[in-house]
């Protein structure tokens, strides 16, 4: 975006939403972040999609990040959820996300709002563990169930598989042919 | 011995009906397969998408946690002597949680085309080192 609409923007999602945002909106990367309390998440997107002036009516991506444990033992900042938010009219974008506590993974399911957040959800809970309250159908995504853990975590021994068939050799030998010998 | 087994092994090795099975692939798309196909010339040929009705599996890509248990029962239904080729690229150097890091712990492999993707020589030396295998030149088990 260009630093004129950049600025549109912001002073537009400040004037409506200001009171409601834990942070001012930054740029970071390029991009509008703005952090809100998890609580308030639906009401700001469905305000978000529905403002003729803002019309961000598309969801383009949801996504988590686990920072670890905090420093000096402080989890109450460890999950993020980011919510991408995009016009199909005008030329914005934005993002909001919310921060998570470790003993509280969850978030309102934003389905009614944004029905592209379906299985963008369901990706949240296999692979964090953060649980969409609300969501229609809240099951495994890409792993399969039975799967024990969330591998997004921080936390999840990175080379831990989970397999589903015994693992044993056979008798039969095999050949490797790699590129590049004769 | 048959005289007539070295004819036998050769018209079996230049008309292996070919089922592809096609894992995760981490770059290139479908190349890999397509490269493969391109060999085809030398002999195998994608056949129907039959398991029972194959002589030779190519596994394509690595291969998930979630789709051992399927390609295990592929394997299992192909009609015996069964041939498995892997076309995958570079093994990545740390294992993941969602991917078997060697197909030969679920099935027998007999050749590993090793490239992202390989090149035609790559796979024509793979086949050349099947047919081997199939015209019993090479033993498949070891001794």
């Amino acid at each position: 975006m260009t630093d004129g609409r950049r600025q549109h923007l912001c002073t537009l999602v400040k004037n409506r939403l200001g009171p409601y945002l834990l942070r001012d909106v930054e740029v970071r990367g390029g991009e509008e972040r703005a952090r809100v309390d998890r609580h308030l998440l639906i009401t700001l997107l469905s305000f978000l999609r529905r403002d003729r002036d803002a019309h961000l009516d598309m969801l383009v991506d949801l996504f988590a990040v686990d920072h670890g444990p905090g420093e000096d033992g402080d989890n109450r900042t460890r999950y993020a959820v980011h919510y991408r938010l995009r016009s199909s009219r005008l030329p914005y974008r934005l993002t909001l996300h919310c921060v998570l506590p470790e003993d509280d993974p969850t978030v309102p399911s934003v389905v009614s709002v944004f029905g592209a957040a379906h299985w963008y959800e369901r990706e949240l809970y296999d692979l964090f563990g953060i649980l969409p309250d609300g969501h229609p159908n809240v099951r495994r995504l890409l792993l399969y169930p039975g799967f024990a853990g969330h591998p997004g975590r921080r936390d999840y021994p990175r080379a831990k598989s989970q397999p589903l068939v015994p693992l044993r050799r056979s008798a039969v030998t095999t050949v490797v042919v790699r590129g590049g010998e004769s | 011995m048959n005289p007539l087994l070295p004819l036998f092994t050769f018209a079996q090795a230049q008309s292996l009906a070919v089922l592809p099975f096609v894992g995760t692939i981490p770059s290139g798309g479908l190349l890999p397969w397509a490269q493969f196909q391109g060999a085809a010339a030398l002999g195998p040929a994608p056949g129907s998408a039959v398991p029972r009705q194959a002589d030779m599996l190519v596994v394509v890509g690595q291969v998930s946690q979630k789709l051992a248990p399927i390609l295990q029962r592929t394997h299992a239904k192909m009609a015996v002597p069964s041939w498995v080729v892997h076309v995958r690229p570079p093994l990545p150097a740390r294992p993941s949680y969602a991917g078997v890091e060697s197909l030969e712990e679920i099935i027998p492999v007999d050749v590993v085309i090793e490239g992202d993707p390989p090149d035609d020589e790559t796979v024509a030396r793979g086949l050349a080192a099947l047919e081997d295998r199939v015209r019993g030149r090479v033993p498949r088990e070891a001794t």
